[in-house]
């Protein structure tokens, strides 16, 4: 190799060591900005099944958990329900009277669950079941009228197979 | 996402298995149809049907999305009352079986529900007769259409309207090419599926989750759902028995088989589909009961059984549930697209456009009315208005207040057109009233119960006679 091109191999190697030298900082991951969780609203505050649906104004972005307590600042979590994949509403059912309370958060990991690492804000959704003997008067009087449905239905068959 | 939140099957497989039994439905279909020479060929399948066919034709006109995805709906929402209460829809296929026997009797060469009552009761009973029978099978069709999208956003993640869209296609076209004989030998085929299907879920799910783990986690967590004393449930309880009668016992769906079935078959028939009937919704609503000790939250309620499957029998599971419940639904789409397209045809144009309409004119007329019916019901579906339970209670309050008008009009002479009339407008109007102001759970009760009233009241007061001879006369 000439020595003119062993100069030219030399600048284009000191060239190409600048261009991909870079600040230490520069080799770090950057700072990840998290996606942030949309407001949580529930489409029926008050419920008088025990069931009812949780609602986020967008379209999730991350995994979320959706954790319940029975005082308004979460000081023991009573459960938690994973929400389902990019859906923007949540379905729970079978609760007691009484005032419940639900915020979604996002989490670390599975099982590392007690500190997240971002939450929603509360909300409260109050239950009242029905009036239980209200609920017994409609089943006696639905009884009464299928009984007399099956009677009149039993009654006319027969008489008219007796007949034919 | 994590691993809790994906859907159980890729889109594509999802698609595959749609477009094939798709295909498979379309060209049987086609098949059958080959022979249809007159309008009863392709309405009522040649008047006779035997007893296997019409047994299973029965059960799987039933076993709809009602039963796969409203039955587990309900076991979410209102435990184990929901789900018992709901496999007590069986008596109305029960009881049905006597008013079959009376109906193939009086008019044996009778073509729809609507015949009856123009003829029994007269115009002033027919209209409001007609008007309920077109509410309930619009809201019943755009209930299955939502449920096909539904269910194949629940398990493939596949976009709610283009999977609603394929559904209404497929069965729109196969029941366009082969008509009421298309619709009967696939219902056939397709009982078997859905019971070995759902026989085949419950025993895997049985081996895979303990009933003890499922009552320990509803009783700390979801205790309402075990109480035998549950409001909501109890109130639900007659009035989902009533929804369920008047559903059968005024709609043409169950009167065009009656009509399709031997003569010595009908009573029968309806007695068996609604003994093989009842157990189905118990296990398909079973499955909804497991989903809070499998960490299983549906965004909508009518998900839950698709879902829970799908979690529990992995791949194979939500291959099993996509392939019941698009069978299911597609025995009930096919039935009722067939019977209202016949009402339409029968009730509609024979009478006030084409008197002397021939068969060939008849079943072209049929044809468009069941593509019609199809666009219709894809707009419908288009917006998802609400969840299918809420969907269907609503057209609960207009099928009950037609119980008692039927039953009284198929045995009791003396029951008048106008009474008729005045007990299913009122009956629908109070049941309307009842729905918007207390709920869906008094929708149906009540709408019966004025009805009823109103009958009881007008056959008191009644000096009129009917004569049965004259169903007979004009039938012959």
């Amino acid at each position: 190799m000439s020595n003119r091109a062993r100069f030219n191999l030399t600048i284009i190697l000191v060239l190409l060591i600048t261009l991909y030298a870079r600040p230490p900082s520069a080799h770090e991951e950057p700072a990840a900005t998290l996606p942030a969780i949309p407001p949580l609203s529930a489409i029926n505050y008050n419920s008088r099944e025990g069931y009812f649906v949780l609602y986020l104004e967008h379209t999730p972005q991350l995994s979320l958990i959706v954790d319940y307590a029975t005082d308004p600042s979460f000081t023991t979590i009573s459960n938690q329900y994973p929400w389902f994949a990019d859906f923007q509403q949540l379905t729970l059912s079978g609760f007691t009277d009484g005032e419940h309370y639900f915020r979604v958060a996002q989490y670390p990991a599975i099982g590392e669950r007690q500190r997240p690492i971002q939450v929603s804000n509360t909300v409260k959704v109050t239950v009242q079941h029905y009036d239980t003997s209200l609920a017994l008067s409609l089943l006696l009087f639905g009884a009464a009228i299928f009984v007399c449905l099956v009677g009149t239905i039993l009654y006319f068959h027969t008489r008219y197979r007796t007949n034919d | 996402m994590t691993e809790s939140m994906t859907y159980a099957l890729p889109t594509s497989l999802g698609l595959m298995i749609i477009s094939i039994f798709g295909v498979i439905w379309i060209v049987y279909g086609w098949y059958l149809g080959r022979n249809n020479r007159t309008h009863d060929d392709f309405a009522l399948a040649g008047r006779q049907v035997g007893l296997g066919l019409a047994s299973a034709t029965a059960m799987a006109t039933w076993v709809t999305s009602n039963t796969t995805l409203v039955a587990p709906q309900l076991a979410y929402q209102l435990g184990i009352w929901g789900m018992v209460g709901y496999s007590f829809a069986a008596l109305g296929l029960i009881l049905f079986a006597p008013l079959a026997a009376r109906i193939k009797l009086l008019m044996p060469k009778g073509h729809t529900s609507g015949d009856f009552i123009r003829l029994r009761f007269g115009r002033q009973a027919w209209w409001p007769f007609i008007v309920i029978s077109l509410i309930y099978a619009i809201g019943w069709l755009v209930s299955l259409g939502m449920a096909g999208g539904i269910l194949l956003q629940a398990l493939t993640g596949l976009d709610y309207h283009t999977g609603m869209s394929i559904i209404l296609l497929v069965c729109v076209m196969y029941t366009l090419f082969g008509g009421l004989r298309a619709v009967i030998a696939t219902d056939f085929i397709q009982t078997i599926v859905i019971i070995v299907g759902v026989v085949v879920t419950a025993w895997f799910l049985i081996d895979n989750v303990s009933l003890d783990v499922i009552h320990n986690e509803l009783q700390h967590h979801h205790p309402r759902l075990l109480d035998m004393l549950f409001p909501a449930a109890l109130m639900f309880l007659f009035n989902n028995i009533f929804f369920g009668l008047g559903e059968i016992f005024h709609s043409n769906v169950w009167w065009s088989r009656a009509l399709a079935f031997r003569k010595d078959v009908a009573f029968k028939a309806f007695i068996l589909s609604g003994l093989l009937w009842l157990p189905i919704p118990i296990v398909t609503g079973f499955i909804a009961l497991a989903a809070p000790y499998l960490g299983i939250y549906p965004p909508s309620a009518d998900m839950i059984g698709p879902m829970v499957t799908a979690h529990v029998l992995g791949k194979f599971g939500a291959v099993l549930v996509l392939i019941i419940v698009f069978s299911a639904l597609a025995s009930s789409l096919d039935s009722l697209l067939a019977a209202t397209a016949d009402l339409i045809t029968r009730d509609i144009y024979c009478q006030f456009i084409a008197p002397q309409a021939s068969d060939k004119q008849l079943i072209c007329v049929n044809r468009f009315c069941l593509a019609g019916l199809g666009v219709f019901t894809w707009l419908l579906c288009l917006p998802q208005v609400a969840t299918l339970a809420a969907l269907l209670h609503f057209t609960g309050a207009f099928v009950a207040s037609t119980i008692f008008p039927i039953v009284l009009g198929l045995y009791h002479p003396n029951l008048s057109g106008r009474t008729a009339a005045l007990a299913m407008t009122c009956g629908s109007v109070i049941g309307l009233l009842s729905y918007f102001i207390v709920g869906f759970y008094v929708a149906a009760l009540t709408s019966c119960a004025v009805s009823m009233v109103i009958c009881v009241v007008g056959l008191r007061t009644s000096n009129f006679s009917f004569r049965w001879q004259h169903i007979r006369e004009h039938d012959s």
